[in-house]
């Protein structure tokens, strides 16, 4: 079950159409490219090559997995969501992926990402995947993913992306190895044959020459040529004596001022106000347009022409081709200007009243109106974070943060801040809980909360600025003002639990935490329940109850793996109690699993969070400690007190440091092993088992080659390896990679 | 326990690289050149390791030495503050441009990644 509305469009490669030309000699050369695994057709809009590709895959006997990317699919959770979907109906994959993706626990490239890459190297038979309009990704996490599964494609597949320009993916390499066929505007240019077929197909009878011509003056370009046609058409001439002039650009203003100075007024109106839309149906046009009957209206343009085309068999939903769709809109900027706004909100209200909300909220943010789109973006920010789709909340947040508008709106600001402790961006953080606290806000919230008072409190708790006397009354001020029924109470209950814990008092602690247990199971809260029953576990590990905290850790451990929490950043809390509980049973493997997979979230887990960060850190150390890794544990020390000089005062854990450093100070550092592997290594440690260069990943860490350099060499020193495959090797042995 | 390679022909482009890393299990064994001297010196471990990197910065040394011998250091229990005195304390010794030199390369052992920071709107917290 994916986690949010598949758009069944965007999987269905498009309709054909009558009226098309075939291409056979292109047909016949992507025929000849089947060794090739990549194959790009990259071509200026109105070139023909979805057509194309509609053609090739009604004749090549292999199945055509299609996707269509539009701008969501910059989000990776909502690309390969898509990507596992479309593969699923081809052959079962694993279920546990699509389970993964819709977890919000960040990392998709290390878990999910893999499992997709080897469903797809290993089916049965060869298809064909086919990304369209791969220019719309600008993602750098999904162009990598898409890089990925060209190196997964299977014997016999292929892969076909179509793009206004060059993609940004490593096709050089590809080139230079021969795995790729470029199909450009060159080849798709039609020639006199094609352009007389295409200009008969419209009704229009030319002589040879005059087709000869105008082939000649369009360049071949089948957009202009049509437009030729239809323009010649609406004049209800023969085509003689159409001056056409030149070029691009200045073509298309020529015609597309022809061909719209032969409509009616009305339907000039119909076509250049709903170019607003991203999809068209008839009811939506009826409400843009405050008329009636724009249904027949839509299916008898689809019928005319093919610059309107169905989404679906049962032609609900349609879209204007892309070239045709920005002409119109320029045309209506240039007629109506004062009118966009209000097409663009009742866009927006329409979707909104027909559960199209996320629609909703792009209209809404085009059409500048921050009040209707912070409403919605708030009604959604729950479901869709819990959906997995973490970028594109991030994406609706940073809209708010452009616009200068975080202030006005201290619900979105909260939550934006809020994403980003979990995500490990602290200093973001800050800046967003400070114009948080600078807003004011009148009225509820989506979650029952009465007042902004109960979510401030509430983010204040968690970020622990400043200490713990101060978070206890955060907490206790959020309890008072969250509704019983709200999700936010679990991890109220739960803050003022650790809140208990960092002052020492164990036995309230408990309490508190047992109830924040209950209520997170009430509400359904897996991240919150797992937290609550780690941190009991830690409570139980101090008092040398270790059955308790066995039981408590197995629980806990339950939760996550049923609800695919592993990549999420608290879960170092359980892992490092765990890894402390399998050592006391002796049991070193599953100590060392655990300890691996607290070592791959360390990097994310930093000082926005500070208890989790520096509580997993000591706990973390203890176990490294009994194992006589000084080095391990030392580093994690240091974390910690880093982290304690930028929070202080976190209670019993700024003892716990101090006795940690001299239990520390007795004992003789021997090996420097994985173990001791900064943050900034442990970052570094997926990008090496990519084709990234040094440099490229430099990109991508946002340092320099040289940093990067010089940490690589530090893994490889501590993982005794000389080279770069060696290292991941070595990474995957230990598990601070995913196999 | 000892690499297999230890004792076979290793080709010489693993030995220069290892050599290159300043990798220590490699110098010990092949090079037979023994770092554990620590007992010999008298010196606790912590000191052992800041007294080496004065001496590897004074000796201009590759930034792999240096940086390897700051990674020690810190697992023989030494804070940032100390590394970076070291730095402060030899400088007038060594010169200023060694010094200087020295200062994003010490730091990079250490998470703080200079370069990065004096780029980063967000100031001083490095990845």
């Amino acid at each position: 079950m994916p986690p949010f509305p598949i758009l069944e469009s965007k999987l269905t490669p498009p309709l054909t159409r009558r009226g098309t030309v075939p291409r056979a000699a292109l047909i016949r050369r992507l025929e000849a490219s089947a060794a090739t695994p990549v194959v790009t057709v990259c071509a200026p809009p109105g070139y023909g090559k979805t057509i194309l590709l509609t053609q090739w895959a009604q004749r090549d006997p292999r199945p055509f997995l299609w996707l269509s990317i539009d701008e969501h699919d910059n989000d990776p959770a909502v690309l390969l969501t898509y990507l596992a979907v479309a593969l699923d109906r081809r052959a079962r994959i694993d279920p546990g992926v699509v389970g993964a993706l819709a977890s919000p626990g960040a990392s998709l490239v290390q878990s999910v990402l893999p499992r997709l890459a080897t469903a797809l190297s290993t089916l049965a038979d060869p298809i064909v995947v086919v990304l369209d309009d791969v220019h719309l990704l600008r993602s750098r996490e999904c162009l990598d993913a898409v890089a990925t599964l060209v190196d997964h494609l299977p014997e016999g597949s292929q892969m076909v992306l179509t793009s206004r320009g060059e993609p940004s993916l490593p096709l050089a390499r590809l080139r230079a190895e021969g795995r790729l066929t470029e199909i450009g505007p060159a080849h798709l240019a039609m020639g006199a044959g094609e352009a007389d077929a295409l200009l008969r197909a419209t009704g229009l009878n030319l002589p040879a020459a005059e087709i000869a011509e105008i082939a000649g003056r369009t360049e071949g370009w089948p957009m202009a040529l049509y437009l030729v046609a239809l323009s010649a058409r609406a004049h209800r001439s023969d085509g003689a004596g159409i001056a056409v002039i030149g070029a691009n650009r200045l073509l298309v203003d020529y015609l597309q001022s022809v061909v719209l100075s032969g409509l009616s007024p009305a339907e000039v109106r119909f076509l250049t106000r709903t170019a607003v839309l991203d999809r068209l149906s008839g009811p939506l046009c009826d409400a843009l347009l405050r008329t009636s009957g724009s249904a027949e209206v839509l299916e008898a343009l689809e019928r005319s022409n093919l610059l309107l085309t169905p989404l679906d068999r049962h032609r609900e939903w349609y879209r204007y081709h892309q070239l045709f769709r920005e002409l119109l809109r320029a045309a209506l900027e240039r007629r109506e200007p004062e009118r966009v706004g209000r097409l663009l909100l009742r866009a927006a209200e329409w979707c909104e009243r027909n559960d199209l909300p996320e629609d909703a909220v792009e209209y809404a943010m085009e059409a500048g109106d921050a009040g209707h789109a912070a409403r919605l973006v708030l009604r959604l920010a729950f479901p869709v974070y819990h959906s997995g789709r973490l970028a594109t909340l991030e994406r609706w947040f940073g809209w708010f943060s452009e616009h200068d508008l975080l202030e006005r709106y201290p619900p979105i600001a909260v939550l934006g801040a809020w994403v980003q402790a979990f995500t490990g961006r602290p200093a973001e953080v800050e800046r967003w809980a400070d114009a948080a606290e600078r807003g004011s806000f009148e009225g509820c919230l989506p979650d029952g909360t009465p007042s902004i008072d109960g979510w401030l409190a509430l983010l204040r708790a968690v970020l622990c600025r400043r200490g713990v006397q101060q978070m206890r009354t955060d907490a206790r001020a959020a309890l008072a003002l969250v509704p019983a029924a709200s999700v936010l109470r679990a991890p109220a209950l739960m803050l003022l639990g650790i809140s208990h814990l960092l002052a020492g008092e164990t036995a309230t602690a408990d309490r508190v935490l047992a109830e924040a247990v209950d209520a997170a199971k009430d509400a359904g809260s897996p991240d919150t329940l797992v937290v609550a029953l780690a941190e009991r576990a830690i409570l139980a590990m101090g008092l040398d109850a270790w059955a308790d905290a066995e039981a408590l850790v197995e629980q806990a451990r339950t939760v996550l793996r049923d609800t695919h929490m592993h990549d999420y950043v608290t879960s170092i809390v359980l892992y490092a109690a765990a890894a402390r509980v399998a050592l006391q049973r002796g049991d070193l493997p599953a100590a060392q699993a655990d300890l691996a997979l607290a070592q791959r979230l360390r990097p994310q887990a930093d000082y926005a969070l500070p208890v989790y960060a520096v509580q997993s850190r000591l706990e973390l150390a203890r176990t490294y400690a009994a194992l006589a890794d000084v080095a391990g544990a030392r580093t994690l020390l240091r974390e910690v007190d880093d982290m304690l000089r930028r929070r202080p005062g976190l209670g019993v854990l700024t003892e716990q440091a101090e006795q940690m450093r001299l239990r520390l100070d007795s004992m003789r550092a021997d090996v420097i092993g994985a173990s001791a592997l900064t943050a900034a290594e442990l970052r570094l440690l997926p990008l090496l088992s990519t084709h990234h260069t040094f440099r490229e990943i430099g990109e991508r860490l946002s340092v320099s080659p040289h940093t990067v350099k010089s940490h690589a060499m530090s893994i490889y020193r501590k993982f005794g390896v000389s080279s770069r495959s060696e290292a991941i090797q070595r990474a995957r042995h230990l598990g601070l990679l995913a196999a | 326990m000892l690499p297999e390679w230890v004792g076979e022909m290793v080709e010489h482009e693993e030995r220069l690289r290892r050599l290159a890393m300043h990798d220590e299990s490699f110098i010990r064994s092949v090079l037979a050149m023994d770092l554990e001297d620590v007992e010999a010196s008298g010196l606790d471990a912590k000191t052992h390791a800041l007294v080496r990197l004065a001496a590897l910065l004074a000796a201009d040394a590759s930034p792999a030495s240096y940086q390897c011998t700051v990674t020690v250091a810190l697992s023989a229990g030494a804070t940032a503050d100390e590394v970076v005195g070291v730095l402060v304390a030899i400088a007038p010794c060594i010169g200023l441009v060694r010094a200087v030199a020295a200062a994003p390369r010490i730091a990079i052992p250490m998470g703080y990644d200079i370069d990065a920071a004096l780029e980063g709107l967000d100031g001083d917290r490095s990845p």
